[in-house]
């Protein structure tokens, strides 16, 4: 005798099978990272304890940057080709790139007063990089706020023309401590000899891996959402003109006003 | 065992990004069910 078939349940969420085997993989790496950031990498000879911050700080900027770097593609393949797919990703690189900005931006705050004396200073590369945290809060608000007209195209070109300045500004970010005076130091990895080594140099490269991995599991979910947020309101919206047919059937019918 | 310096900074850094990237990712995913449920299966093309 064979089992009776049983309809698959489908979950209803934003989450796959891959989106949690990339969560476990996710969370197995912080605990790895949180244990040589806080425990097992050495004290740095001059910032001493506080160079710990430096695992934080420096992997969510790049994570930051890549976010950016998303969000400038997919407004330049949305102007192109004007697609859900590019419209939804543009959304959720800007939100998920927002909010490590935003810990970039307070976990700098924070290395900057044991080692520089100071939460907060006009320096090019911190002015450059709240620059890009507005603009980021900028191209999320223009993209929720509609004209007098309720025209979603012209929504979304003012949109994309703010996403196509992030990248250009993420280069600025980046060539800021070579253009002008800084506080921060220039290239410490980027460069061919970098000038940090051993386990430190580890830690920061597991420390990149580790965010790049949340980055892109908090992405998909993002993407995920947009998309059923999409697929919310048209289906909200169809909802809509069927009732307000029905009312103007029901008032046709009756003679009272369309 | 040498005491860590700074500690509190470090503490605080460590902890402003992990309860925020934390808090962020559940309010992600519990509005993803919230709104899962309202959308047909069809279009949930992940599942």
């Amino acid at each position: 005798m064979t089992a009776p078939h049983v309809a698959r349940s489908v979950p209803a969420s934003t989450s796959s099978p891959a989106t949690r085997v990339l969560g476990g993989l996710t969370l197995s790496g912080l605990a790895l990272l949180l244990g040589y950031a806080l425990v097992w990498s050495p004290a740095d000879v001059a910032q001493k304890d506080a160079v710990r911050l430096m695992y934080v700080h420096v992997p969510t900027a790049i994570v930051a940057f890549g976010a950016c770097f998303l969000t400038t593609l997919a407004s330049a393949m949305w102007l192109r080709r004007r697609s859900e797919g590019w419209w939804v990703l543009g959304g959720a690189a800007a939100e998920v790139g927002l909010v490590f900005t935003a810990i970039c931006l307070l976990t700098g705050s924070i290395w900057g007063r044991p080692t520089w004396g100071t939460y907060w200073d006009w320096d090019p590369r911190i002015t450059s990089t709240t620059l890009l945290f507005i603009l980021l809060v900028g191209f999320l608000a223009l993209r929720r706020i509609d004209d007098e007209a309720g025209d979603a195209s012209q929504r979304g070109m003012r949109g994309a023309i703010v996403g196509l300045l992030l990248l250009p500004n993420v280069m600025i970010v980046h060539y800021s401590v070579d253009w002008w005076r800084s506080l921060h130091q220039t290239a410490t990895i980027t460069r061919l000899d970098p000038t940090i080594e051993g386990t430190m140099l580890f830690t920061l490269m597991l420390g990149i891996v580790v965010f790049g991995l949340l980055f892109a599991w908090l992405l998909v979910h993002r993407f995920r959402l947009g998309w059923l947020e999409e697929r919310a309101g048209a289906s909200g919206l169809d909802q809509a003109i069927v009732e307000r047919r029905a009312e103007a059937g029901v008032a046709v019918a009756t003679g009272g006003p369309a | 065992m040498v005491a860590m310096t700074h500690i509190g900074y470090v503490a605080a850094g460590w902890a402003i990004a992990l309860v925020s990237l934390a808090a962020y990712a559940l309010r992600t995913v519990r509005r993803g069910r919230s709104l899962a449920m309202r959308v047909p299966p069809e279009e949930r093309r992940w599942t």
